[in-house]
């Protein structure tokens, strides 16, 4: 090193640097009834919009490092998922629609989800793929990139595809899913503290 | 430079703590609710393995003057190894009108395998769970069972007694059949899958 090293901190110094903001604190426009966790962590440059009643819990991760990342109303991030993507030069915007379940360890790089899907544990959907309204994602399954699925479609069992009929044939079906999210979202005011005012 | 790596800083320390019953927690686990969380005595909750102990039933409201008594999110028992990066979580449904968090059960000498998302309403006694598994909310998985790698058990599903579980979704291919977990858990012999796992306890330090 030619440069001379900056004088050594103090221990005081030292100590601050866990209370201080992150480095790359992204523009956030995070609603005021949203609950996000003290150990979620949103990284990255490009803005981050949270809607109404939205849930990110502990350890998930909202990374806006090559795009925008926005989550509708209602929807959930459950622990260790992953919303955005950090690494790679593409641009990736992701766009969560309304009451969608993002579940533990899921990773998120697609362009949209539709209003009420549910991504399940662990699966993925990457970079560019768009996910229709009421999809489901099942546990360990990936979308892959670019790919586009229709509204209802249900991804299972190590690739299948199927059209859940029942839930797109009965408004009520959704309509009671919707009113599950709606209770999950209450529950969760009282069991995870909020911590928003470290984003905003 | 000279400014000590947090690395060197922690392998002064033991990488498992353990306590007066013989858990042994890692420093490295993430275990949220801490006090719903039950440990039956010499199980192990292995480095980045998390607990979501604060997903509780929140009592309803009670009479004026009754404390509000213990509540257990995940009962964990004796001899029971949970793996890396597991995640345990209590499942949750509407009871009642209200969205609900159940508390969860895991048996004795049960092995979660690393990797591993558990949603279960019970797990009995003597089970394996191999890496990567998946097992949806409410499932229920009986004594000696075997469940085999990058299975994921659908929710409300129930495995019976001996079983040996694979696929996704999950089907029953098989059975143990005689002599599973039998053998094993003396000092120096190896564990064996579905038997006493407190020899493997041991070794973990």
């Amino acid at each position: 090193m030619t440069s001379k090293p900056s004088p050594a901190p103090t221990t005081r110094e030292k100590r601050t640097p866990a209370e201080q903001p992150p480095v790359a604190k992204p523009p956030c426009d995070i609603h005021a009834s949203a609950i996000i966790a003290e150990k979620a962590q949103i990284t990255g440059t490009h803005p981050v919009e949270i809607a109404e009643d939205v849930v990110v819990h502990p350890y998930a991760k909202i990374r806006a490092e090559n795009g925008s990342v926005s989550i509708g109303k209602g929807s959930m991030i459950w622990e260790r998922a992953v919303v955005g993507c950090a690494e790679g030069s593409y641009a990736c915007s992701v766009e969560i629609g309304m009451d969608v379940s993002i579940e533990t360890g899921a990773i998120i790089e697609g362009a949209a989800i539709g209003d009420g899907t549910i991504v399940d544990v662990n699966a993925v959907v990457e970079r560019g793929a768009v996910v229709g309204k009421w999809c489901r994602v099942a546990a360990l399954e990936r979308v892959k990139a670019g790919e586009k699925l229709e509204d209802f479609t249900v991804v299972f069992g190590d690739g299948r595809r199927r059209t859940d009929e029942t839930i797109r044939n009965h408004e009520d079906v959704r309509e009671a899913r919707r009113d599950a999210q709606v209770k999950t979202v209450a529950v969760m005011r009282g069991l995870v503290a909020d911590a928003k005012g470290k984003w905003l | 430079m000279s400014r000590p790596t947090p690395a060197t800083r922690r392998s002064a320390k033991s990488e498992y703590i353990e306590t007066d019953t013989g858990n042994k927690i890692s420093r490295r686990s993430i275990i949220e609710g801490k006090q719903n969380i039950m440990l039956g005595g010499k199980s192990v909750v292995m480095a980045g393995a998390m607990l979501r102990g604060d997903l509780v039933r929140k009592p309803e409201k009670m009479a004026d003057g009754e404390k509000e008594g213990p509540v257990t999110a995940i009962h964990v028992g004796r001899a029971s190894i949970i793996s890396t990066n597991c995640t345990i979580r209590p499942p949750h449904r509407i009871s009642r009108g209200r969205m609900v968090f159940y508390p969860m059960r895991i048996g004795d000498n049960v092995f979660i395998g690393p990797g591993t998302y558990v949603s279960s309403a019970v797990i009995s006694s003597n089970v394996h769970i191999g890496t990567n598994c998946v097992l949806s909310a409410f499932s229920v998985i009986r004594d000696n069972c075997k469940i085999l790698p990058n299975t994921v058990v659908p929710s409300h599903m129930t495995i019976p007694p001996g079983s040996v579980v694979g696929g996704r979704p999950a089907r029953i291919t098989g059975e143990v059949g005689e002599g599973w977990g039998q053998g094993g858990g003396g000092e120096g012999e190896e564990y064996v899958e579905g038997g006493d796992l407190r020899a493997l306890v041991r070794s973990i330090r």
